[in-house]
């Protein structure tokens, strides 16, 4: 992806810090329009219709009013007002299933206000027990959405839940801003393909929908984007103490976000080696930055650690728990992957009895493309299959970019996002095999791939650099034109699932 | 417009009139009849009802107004037996509607049954009697899918629900979007109503494009600036 800039950089740099920093123009126009649509997302989709949220829910819930951290296996998964919300809305059962619809009768709304209304106290602080699935998440975004929770705490459940979504959707705007800043790094100060950049990662509609939820997606996704801008910020820059601790400081808060943040370490400590090895000349210096990483990863992780021994709970359980799981046979792992993208041999055995066809096909595309609520909201097949052949157009232009520029490319941002990209496809496909092989059913689902939304970013940026002149314009004008239809579909496909 | 951001412009503005036009011609020409269901899924024969038998569903909150209750019948390979639905206003079981499944049907399909205009509010009873010679069986499912409502057979209540739809006359998707803002204003907190649904489809369909679209013009007028490329 990475074409070195060959634009001079002093000056502009010389003068911004003579300059208050403002947002530029086109990025707060496309923070605007992401605002919105997030704020779209949160308020279309009802309540607990979105994977797992009534698990996150119930973390926050637990944190707020008690009893803390979920995990006491001697307490209910969910408070007793949290369950009354969720039968009021008939959220469990409408989840994941398309013959039935959230409650529309308006006098069960009433009864419900009353019923909450003289609802005692306790009934909030009666969850909190291991049942919860989310019990054994790291606790940084339920923190952070306990600040929404807690500021409405005097209004009614439902009020609760939607404030603590509207909340979640402001770290889509720092996504957004990361896969500006990246592309900014990455092609230099070229506007059209920073928002074109910045506009893939903000205004994807899987991406909304999971940001506008109540979950730890969203800040994950924030996260990695502002950890990859600064490794490549590093590795085209070079390293300082800040820069150091702030990269690995990002990746110590992605860690207590989920735990599958630990696929961002080898990339974080491959740009923190590159940058120390490129000043070992000034060896205090070099010791400075290193120590500096160090430390801003270690400080938060091992503070969780300490935390959750304390409290006996899980500072990782889902590593453990997809290490135990089952054995590695290679044979078998390499038969999972082949299956996973390309067709069945004979004398393979399945490892998806119940899709047909590809799992990558239906996982990355259909999953990670367009599936709404628990993810039966969907598009008819044929959509996919365009996204599918889109996708592909997309990739194989910015490869051959790559290629055909490669002179230019610089070598170790490229080598920094791809150990990133690589190293979470890697751990996600490790732990479905071992949650098959162990009986727990398969893992994988396509939002899983989201930490790199900003790196997809980049793709459609540098598919677009085969283009010059006015024909860079268009093409940033279809993509961006291309964006906003895909997201007034998406949400109309989801307005007429569960209200018409 | 400035000259240099008008081929991006005019790309995206087309782009995204193809896209609000072709939704909006998608919503005019999708029709849809239904009223509301009770989210039961048509499992098994929740409701085996022989001659003089009768099973009611209750209470059914009615959250839009319905013409036609639907149900599955099984008829074990008779001809079909008549049955005749009613729907009783709750409390006091007043007769809202009332409407007839002539014998002679036959097999194991889904029957709409007209009832007359049921307004919408309020609580109902919906019984399905076997007025003819034959056996008959309603499809439901579990008692756990419908929460609020329950099967009761000749007055008795079982551990299942009936599968109801409830029809009306087929309307677009476009002529339903007041009535989706409506319902898409529940279970959200007490400051947000059909209003905020009303005012995020003018965000969404006004101000999104217009965001879009300056930040496309001020990008390619930017990049034009010295020291820009």
């Amino acid at each position: 992806m990475p074409e070195t800039t060959t634009r001079p950089r002093a000056g502009v740099r010389g003068r911004a810090r003579l300059r208050r920093p403002s947002v530029p123009a086109p990025l707060a126009a496309l923070l605007g329009a992401v605002l919105l649509l997030g704020v779209a997302w949160a308020l279309l989709v009802p309540p607990f219709q979105a994977p797992d949220e009534q698990s996150h829910a119930g973390y926050v819930q637990s944190l707020v009013e008690g009893p803390g951290v979920p995990g006491d296996p001697g307490r209910a998964a969910f408070s007793t007002e949290q369950l009354r919300a969720q039968d009021a809305a008939n959220s469990d059962q409408t989840a994941g299933n398309l013959s039935v619809n959230p409650e529309w009768a308006p006098l069960a709304w009433e009864r419900w206000r009353q019923l909450d209304a003289s609802l005692p106290g306790r009934f909030r602080a009666d969850g909190g027990g291991n049942a919860n699935p989310a019990w054994s998440n790291p606790p940084l975004f339920y923190l952070y959405d306990a600040i929404p929770y807690a500021a409405t705490s005097g209004a009614d459940y439902f009020a609760r839940l939607t404030a603590m979504r509207v909340a979640a959707v402001l770290w889509l705007l720092v996504t957004t801003l990361g896969a500006w800043l990246l592309a900014g790094e990455v092609v230099g100060r070229d506007r059209l393909l920073q928002l074109v950049a910045a506009g893939v990662a903000g205004l994807l509609p899987m991406v909304s929908h999971i940001s506008a939820q109540v979950g730890p997606d969203t800040l994950l996704y924030a996260l990695w984007s502002l950890a990859l801008w600064l490794g490549v910020r590093i590795l085209k820059r070079g390293i300082d103490v800040s820069s150091a601790a702030a990269l690995l400081g990002l990746v110590g808060l992605a860690i207590l976000t989920k735990a599958t943040s630990y696929a961002l370490v080898p990339a974080a400590l491959f740009a923190l080696g590159v940058g120390v090895w490129r000043i070992r000349g000034e060896r205090p210096r070099a010791m400075r930055a290193a120590a500096a990483g160090i430390a801003a990863l270690a400080a938060p992780v091992v503070t969780w650690f300490l935390v959750a021994r304390a409290l006996d709970h899980s500072a990782a359980a889902q590593i453990s728990t997809s290490s135990k799981g089952g054995g590695t046979d290679v044979r078998e792992l390499a038969s999972y992957l082949w299956q996973f993208y390309l067709p069945r041999l004979p004398f393979q055995t399945s490892f998806d009895p119940v899709h047909r066809g590809l799992p990558a096909f239906h996982i990355w595309v259909e999953q990670g493309g367009a599936a709404f609520g628990w993810l039966e909201v969907r598009f008819p097949r044929g959509v996919y299959r365009l996204l599918a052949l889109l996708v592909a157009l997309i990739a194989v232009a910015a490869v051959a970019r790559l290629i055909a520029t490669r002179a230019q490319v610089d070598r170790a941002v490229a080598a920094f996002l791809l150990l990133a990209s690589a190293t979470l496809i890697a751990a996600l496909h490790w732990t479905d095999y071992h949650n098959i092989t162990g009986g727990s059913g398969a893992f994988m689902q396509g939002r899983y791939l989201f930490p790199l939304v900003t790196i997809a970013g980049l793709a459609v940026a540098q598919a677009l650099r085969w283009f010059d002149g006015a024909a860079r314009r268009v093409g940033a004008g279809v993509a961006l034109g291309g964006l906003f239809a895909f997201q007034l579909c998406s949400l109309a496909l989801v307005a007429t699932r569960f209200y018409a | 417009m400035h000259r240099r951001s008008a081929p991006a412009l005019l790309a995206f503005v087309l782009v995204a009139v193809v896209a609000v036009s072709g939704l909006a011609l998608f919503g005019g020409g999708d029709r849809r009849d239904l009223a509301f269901t009770l989210g039961v899924p048509s499992y098994y024969v929740t409701a085996p009802l022989a001659p003089g038998h009768e099973v009611c569903q209750t209470p059914v909150l009615v959250s839009t107004a319905f013409t036609a209750v639907d149900f599955q019948v099984d008829t074990r390979r008779t001809p079909g037996s008549r049955l005749a639905v009613t729907v009783l206003r709750l409390p006091g079981r007043r007769s809202l509607g009332h409407g007839v499944l002539p014998a002679g049907y036959g097999g194991t399909v889904r029957h709409a049954v007209r009832v007359g205009h049921v307004p919408a509010g309020g609580e109902i009873a919906v019984c399905i009697r076997n007025a003819g010679r034959w056996w008959a069986g309603i499809y439901g499912g579990p008692g756990i899918t419908s929460r609020t409502s329950g099967e009761r057979l000749d007055g008795g209540p079982t551990t299942a629900d009936l599968d109801l739809r409830f029809r009306r006359a087929p309307r677009s998707t476009l002529a339903m979007v007041p009535e989706m803002a409506r319902r898409a204003a529940l279970f959200r907190g007490s400051w947000i109503g059909p209003w905020t649904y009303w005012a995020l489809l003018a965000c969404v369909l006004l101000a999104v494009p217009a965001l879009i679209a300056r930040a496309l013009a001020r990008a390619a007028a930017e990049d034009e600036m010295p020291g820009a490329g």
